[in-house]
């Protein structure tokens, strides 16, 4: 009997300790730019919570349902509890906290500046235009969707709320419980500062570029390069060069523009000529998908690199080739693997005979 | 020279099978790893870059033949592979088997001496461009294991001694990681060369001959063997191309000695 006094005097407490956590749907970046913010453009999320489970250990489902409200992009759901949505503008934060009886506090349906009674549901998703967030969290009424909501050069933090109630009579109790979570969004309209060309590094019809940049998790680079007029020297950066100097990005032979992952500290530019010098520069896009302006460009000169055989034919060696040329790099490595694969099977031979 | 041997190869097998009347069917499998600097500067004709600057640039920071300039004066390990089968007992195991191995030498190029390189002094210089000079050695070999110090006296130690003949693959490879092609002539081949390894093992089944009998009866492994030997080698020493003897232990007039050490499992 005390055992079972025990037992659900902790069910209880755990109920209540219970958190929401949201994240964005497919990791999606938690930070969007005024080129997005616009009545199309939308951020998805995705919440999880165990409250369903404590409740229902058996289906896991909650018991009880309650009537839809959408309204501004939310989505309409089919069961479960009441669940309220908010965003918090720069300077406000989300409900933590609610008294012992006290009900979320309720707003007309199309403005998002205060919880919105939704239905949590299968699947677990709710999505929000980027422009609803100045239109509810900043009073920036451009009506709902609207670009013009959305301010330059701005870097403004919001907060989506969550809040989901479970009904007393769901958990065995006199009160309702409430659940509360939160997830930090950003919107970032100031170009982040252009990377810093380190280093250009000329090899055989190639340039290796490496750069830095103070962008953590950015999106990506832009990494552009086009043919100097003759006679340019190497140098990093190009000082002279840029605004009111020489267009290096009207090079003779045009320009090449490559797209660079957004893990990459160098990258490698094939396929140019030796003994032509080349401008390079290049961009970052942020996380919010703000791009910078172009780096100062550097000059680099591929140039002609003797490999090991060429060294040993330019120092008196007859020549590289040689019998049996006509071998594949995986012919070769199918050689080395003929012990390793015939070993195992000998030995599964031997062994069965023994038996 | 490749008939004849494999003429007598053949011979060797098929007689000592008709021969074998005490031995049961064992094989040898064998992994092993040395340290290999092939000897192809040692080449003749090949000059040397000396560190003499040119026209007031500084001298070249690299100098010597070509693999050391590449790849400078170390080795790089060869792993290799061998399957023995021993075919009739002669104060030991008498067998015959094929052997390959990969090696790979990996270097930077050096900015070409032409006119643009030696305007701008770099002419000789290391680049950021790498090279790579790569290794596939394939040896038939005739093996003698020594084995009876074991069998008779319990004395865990077995001296071998191989011999072996065939080609070494070998391509080099550029910056841009494609083939070399110097003129025309791509950089792949292969040299002829034969070796003579002579090496000790110990029988690690003497530590533990409870795991050693329990290997036996659920693997089917009888012996288990670590081992070191010395190799005496020569690979197109005397014919016009790479020279890939190694001599990481010594150089001699007939060919390069290297080393290597392994573990092997007979079954």
């Amino acid at each position: 009997m005390r055992w079972s006094v025990i037992i659900l005097f902790g069910f209880g407490l755990a109920a209540r300790g219970q958190n929401i956590t949201i994240t964005t749907v497919n990791n999606a970046p938690t930070a969007f730019n005024q080129a997005a913010c616009n009545a199309n453009d939308q951020i998805q999320f995705q919440w999880t919570s165990a409250a369903s489970s404590t409740i229902c250990p058996t289906t896991g489902q909650p018991t009880t349902t309650t009537t839809t409200t959408g309204g501004n992009g939310l989505p309409s759901s089919t069961v479960n509890f009441p669940l309220y949505i908010s965003i918090a503008g720069p300077g406000a934060s989300c409900i933590t906290t609610l008294a012992n009886g006290e009900a979320p506090p309720t707003c007309p349906t199309d403005v998002l500046g205060c919880p919105q009674e939704v239905n949590s549901g299968t699947p677990a998703t709710f999505a929000l235009h980027e422009a609803d967030f100045f239109q509810s969290a900043l009073g920036l009424d451009g009506g709902v969707g609207t670009t013009s909501s959305c301010p330059a050069n701005q870097d403004i933090n919001f907060q989506v709320c969550m809040l989901l109630d479970e009904p007393a009579s769901a958990i065995g109790s006199t009160i309702d419980n409430y659940i509360f979570g939160s997830l930090a969004i950003t919107y970032e309209s100031i170009p982040p500062n252009p990377p810093t060309i380190s280093g250009i590094v000329g090899g055989d019809q190639r340039l290796v570029v490496s750069w830095t940049t103070s962008v953590s998790l950015p999106q990506g680079y832009s990494l552009s390069y086009a043919p100097a007029p003759a006679g340019t020297t190497e140098a990093c950066p190009v000082n002279a060069l840029g605004d009111g100097g020489y267009d290096y990005s009207g090079g003779d032979g045009g320009v090449t523009t490559v797209t660079v992952a957004p893990t990459a500290t160098k990258y490698e530019i094939d396929g140019v000529s030796d003994d032509v010098a080349y401008y390079v520069w290049m961009t970052v896009t942020d996380p919010a998908g703000n791009t910078s302006g172009d780096s100062a460009p550097c000059v680099g000169i591929p140039r002609k690199v003797d490999d090991f055989c060429s060294m040993y034919v330019a120092q008196g060696g007859k020549n590289c080739g040689g019998v049996g040329c006509g071998y594949s790099s995986a012919t070769a490595s199918a050689v080395v693997l003929v012990p390793t694969l015939l070993a195992p099977v000998l030995l599964a031979a031997r062994r069965r005979k023994r038996r | 020279m490749k008939g004849l041997w494999a003429v007598a190869l053949a011979g060797l097998s098929s007689t000592a099978l008709a021969a074998n009347s005490d031995t049961s069917d064992r094989f040898n499998f064998e992994f092993r790893v040395g340290w290999v600097h092939p000897e192809i500067d040692s080449e003749p004709g090949l000059t040397f870059v000396s560190p003499q600057s040119i026209d007031g640039c500084p001298a070249p920071t690299v100098t010597g033949g070509p693999y050391q300039r590449a790849f400078g004066k170390g080795s790089f390990p060869l792993f290799e592979l061998e399957l023995d089968y021993e075919i009739v007992r002669l104060f030991g195991t008498l067998g015959v088997g094929l052997s390959a191995g990969h090696f790979i030498a990996i270097g930077h190029g050096l900015y070409a001496y032409d006119a643009p390189n030696e305007v701008a002094c770099l002419a000789g210089q290391p680049s950021g461009d790498s090279t790579s000079l790569r290794l596939i050695p394939v040896h038939a070999l005739v093996v003698w294991r020594v084995d009876e110090f074991w069998r008779r006296w319990g004395i865990p130690l077995t001296p071998f001694v191989k011999a072996g003949y065939g080609p070494t693959f070998y391509w080099v490879d550029n910056g841009r990681g494609d083939t070399s092609d110097v003129d025309g002539v791509r950089a792949a081949g292969s040299r002829w060369g034969w070796e003579v390894d002579v090496g000790l093992a110990f029988v690690v089944d003497f530590l533990d001959p409870i795991i050693a009998n329990d290997m036996a009866q659920n693997w089917g492994i009888d012996h288990t063997y670590l081992f070191a030997e010395l190799r005496m080698n020569e690979t197109g020493m005397y014919s016009s191309g790479f020279n890939l003897s190694d001599d990481w232990v010594a150089k001699t007039p007939f060919g390069g000695i290297g080393a290597s050490f392994g573990i092997s499992f007979e079954f």
